[in-house]
């Protein structure tokens, strides 16, 4: 059975708006670790919405389709209850803080206190969560007072602290640096190895690619796309879908047209496919004559 | 934030206590009909309670900023011209200060140096976490702690955000400065994007609220603990009830 | 339209030393992206070039002129800083009225403005929406209002601080576009970015920061090549400089065009 399950969802903010979601059909399975990828606007972040509860609860337009968690329709529940299951965090760090505790520390208890934990399972927990997020060091200091990085991190741990099972991130890596956006995708690897779910939306290909099992692609609206990364990310007409291809497949079309490139490899999305399909010599002193 | 941290036995109550206590203290100053007498003494007290708290310093800075500008204001208005002025104490090139005047200034001032340094008693010993915390355990209720916080935690980060504002739009030629229908025309642009974000961030927030299990059925629990006591408990219910039946013994009488 | 900074330094009032002892000139049509961690000063040392902050020690010379004795709504004619955030800055009730912020602050002509206004609305694709209220755009549309409103101005130098954050890969084509118009107008342009991939392929110059020092300024490829260097400030090698690293190739190669060019030999 898989955790999430959506089928012919369709989902427009304001009566007689575009849909902002048409006609969506998919299953994510336990253990994966999905991207999503799509142009602005192509319904990202309503679908990370869709899939945790948030619309259609929170938002209030036009909803149709259905999205079962672990068999549950999110209809049937609120979006506390599905955060059980589905863990939420959004693109903007500053905007996730609850503003509801002064330490970063009691900022991560906070949804255990709302659980009903006991205090020490509570600190026990959070302090794991600090650890795992690297934030220890800042246990004591002011969420608001964090990079935006940390913050970012503060969030994941937050969301993470009460175990659940599914992870969702819309862009988390927008307001990061490129050593922080390769950090929070190093965290979430070791996450889905420990059993995680992971869903994730985000814009730079080279990302997905190098950690995703699976990319689905969003255009308009409707899924465009869905399959390994290799297959999906190296695919021409995904760049007129709003998605940037890697560097790595466009050195490989170029090596393709000059004669450079294994014909039985497939275009590469990642540094270490481009490796073993370029036909070059890989040895500095081959070019030194 | 204007708590102090350090140890003290005023840190230490209950943040109902000290509130109950500056309640009674209101009370006392306000509804009894203290003599100036009395209210010296209540002062005293007000005193020695922020002296023993460890926060003598910082209370009398802040009392004085208060203060100064109020003696200046209402000592010469009310010893020169309260209407019940009629015995003289004193002239000075023919300006005359009556006693009445005087005297009402200086009780006003007395009450209002009550409540100033019982109110400063309580928020430089009071964490305001602590208050949240202790409020919604009274109350059953989150939502009422974070009414109570979240103007608090909000101030810090909008205060960053108007600079930020405020350098954006002078990037793009505005003048904040000069003279003072510049200065009005140039507040559209910087109040209008700090409405708007904080609109923005408040839907952002109640999303990430909702998805931390705010909303969940079931009993809560708490990682910070507010150590309350028997006896403080008790001692709270006297005060108020002193904060009631005095009032009124010094109304019917 | 030369930029000189002169030696100097920086403390915010809090006493947290922003910049210290940093000297750089910037000719016109540069094209020079600055690099560094977050906190490392980058966004306090443009804040210095349109004079939105005025240095404790040293000298920054716009055109000759120094900033310490000019107002900032006189150094926006100058230089035009865009800050990350959009919404930080969106303030009128349409995209037009958005975009002629700028031009009318600096007290151009009717006729000019209306000019800039449409031109820098059909640069970033905006004309369809020049009568919506901005607020009702998603980000990606505030965005490019924002980056619109900066063009507007017409200002010799423009600054952007992270340009390509939260656009899609058909945005950052764009912005590439209004780039090449840009520098045929001869327009200076300093982006602060983390991008490594934008800035290897499109800037020529770069300066890093670390602690509020220069640790480095010069050719981008050199910046990419250096591992340490790199480590330093917190960035990862390019996708291309790292492929050309494990091609092993005798240098790095900055776009596919140019690797291709360097293995065939």
């Amino acid at each position: 059975m898989p955790v999430i399950d959506i089928t012919q969802l369709s989902y427009c903010y304001r009566e007689n708006n575009p849909p902002v979601l048409q006609d969506v059909s998919l299953q994510i399975y336990s253990g994966q670790f999905v991207g999503i990828a799509g142009a602005n606007n192509s319904g990202k972040s309503t679908l990370c919405y869709a899939m945790s509860g948030v619309v259609p609860h929170l938002f209030h337009g036009k909803f149709s389709g259905n999205v079962k968690i672990n068999g549950i329709s999110t209809l049937e529940h609120t979006v506390s209850d599905i955060s059980n299951q589905v863990g939420l965090v959004l693109q903007k760090p500053d905007n996730q803080i609850s503003g509801m505790r002064f330490t970063v520390f009691e900022e991560v208890a906070l949804g255990l206190e709302n659980r009903g934990f006991e205090r020490e399972t509570i600190r026990k927990r959070v302090s794991e969560m600090l650890n795992l997020m690297e934030l220890s060091s800042h246990a004591e200091r002011s969420p608001f007072h964090l990079s935006g990085g940390q913050q970012q991190r503060l969030a994941l741990a937050s969301v993470l602290a009460v175990d659940p099972p599914v992870l969702i991130l819309d862009e988390p890596t927008t307001f990061l640096d490129p050593s922080g956006a390769f950090h929070l995708f190093s965290i979430l690897q070791k996450l889905q190895k420990e059993g995680k779910t992971i869903i994730i939306t985000e814009q730079r290909t080279d990302l997905l690619a190098a950690f995703t099992e699976r990319v689905i692609v969003l255009q308009e609206g409707r899924v465009r796309k869905d399959g390994s990364p290799q297959n999906v990310l190296t695919t021409p007409d995904i760049e007129t879908a709003g998605i940037g291809r890697t560097r790595y497949t466009k050195t490989a079309e170029l090596a393709k047209k000059n004669s450079l490139w294994q014909t039985d490899h497939a275009l590469p999305a990642t540094l270490n496919e481009t490796i073993a399909g370029l036909r070059i010599r890989k040895n500095t002193d081959d070019y030194k004559n | 934030m204007l708590f102090i941290d350090r140890p003290g036995w005023l840190h230490k109550l209950h943040p109902f206590t000290k509130l109950v206590l500056l309640l009674l203290s209101a009370a006392l100053a306000y509804l009894t009909g203290l003599s100036i007498g009395s209210l010296s003494l209540l002062l005293a007290a007000c005193l020695l309670l922020i002296i023993s708290g460890g926060i003598f310093s910082v209370s009398a800075k802040m009392v004085i900023r208060i203060f100064l500008p109020l003696i200046l204001f209402m000592v010469p208005i009310h010893g020169l011209l309260n209407p019940a002025n009629t015995t003289e104490i004193f002239s000075f090139h023919g300006i005359v200060f009556y006693r009445e005047g005087l005297f009402f200034a200086l009780k006003t001032l007395m009450q209002l140096g009550v409540v100033i340094s019982a109110s400063l008693a309580f928020v430089f010993t009071t964490h305001p976490a602590d208050l949240i915390t202790a409020v919604s355990h009274a109350s059953g209720s989150i939502s009422i702690g974070y009414l109570l916080g979240f103007p608090l935690l909000l101030l810090e980060s909008m205060r960053e955000r108007v600079v930020t504002i405020q350098n954006a739009q002078r990037a793009r030629g505005l003048e904040i400065d000069g003279n003072i229908f510049r200065r009005f025309t140039s507040l559209g642009p910087l109040l209008f994007p700090l409405l708007i974000g904080s609109i923005v961030g408040i839907e952002q927030r109640s999303i990430a609220l909702e998805v931390r299990g705010f909303k969940i059925h079931g009993p809560k629990t708490s990682l910070r603990l507010v150590p309350d006591s028997l006896l403080q408990k008790l001692s709270r219910r006297l005060m108020l009830t002193l904060a009631v039946i005095l009032p009124m013994l010094h109304f019917f009488r | 339209m030369t930029i000189r900074i002169k030696n100097i330094s920086f403390s915010y009032p809090d006493g947290s030393r922003a910049l210290h002892n940093l000297s750089l000139t910037i000719e016109t049509g540069e094209c020079v992206a600055i690099t560094g961690h977050n906190g490392s000063g980058k966004t306090t040392l443009v804040k210095h070039l349109n004079g939105l902050l005025k240095p404790d020690n040293g000298d920054v010379l716009v055109n000759d002129s120094n900033t310490k004795a000019c107002k900032t709504g006189q150094l926006a004619r100058q230089v035009a800083l865009l800050f990350q955030n959009p919404d930080d800055q969106i303030c009128k009730q349409t995209v037009r009225d958005e975009i002629a912020f700028g031009p009318k602050n600096l007290g151009f002509e009717k006729d000019k403005i209306n000019l800039l206004v449409e031109v820098s609305l059909a640069l970033f694709d905006l004309v369809q929406y020049k009568n919506h209220n901005p607020h009702d755009l998603g980000y990606s549309e505030r965005k490019r209002t924002a980056m619109a409103s900066i063009v507007a101005m017409d200002s010799p130098v423009l600054i952007f601080d992270e340009p390509t954050a939260g656009l899609d890969h058909l945005e950052i084509e764009l912005l590439l576009k209004v780039f090449e118009k840009l520098q045929r107008e001869n327009k200076t342009i300093i982006v602060i970015s983390h991008d490594v991939d934008f800035i290897a392929e499109n800037m020529d110059r770069t300066i890093t920061l670390a602690n509020g020092e220069k640790i480095f300024d010069g050719p981008v490829r050199n910046l990419f090549q250096d591992d340490s260097l790199l480590a330093r400030c917190g960035l990862l090698a390019p996708q291309m400089v790292q492929l050309s690293k494990s091609c092993k190739l005798p240098s790095a190669a900055l776009s596919p065009q140019e690797f291709i060019s360097l293995v065939q030999d």
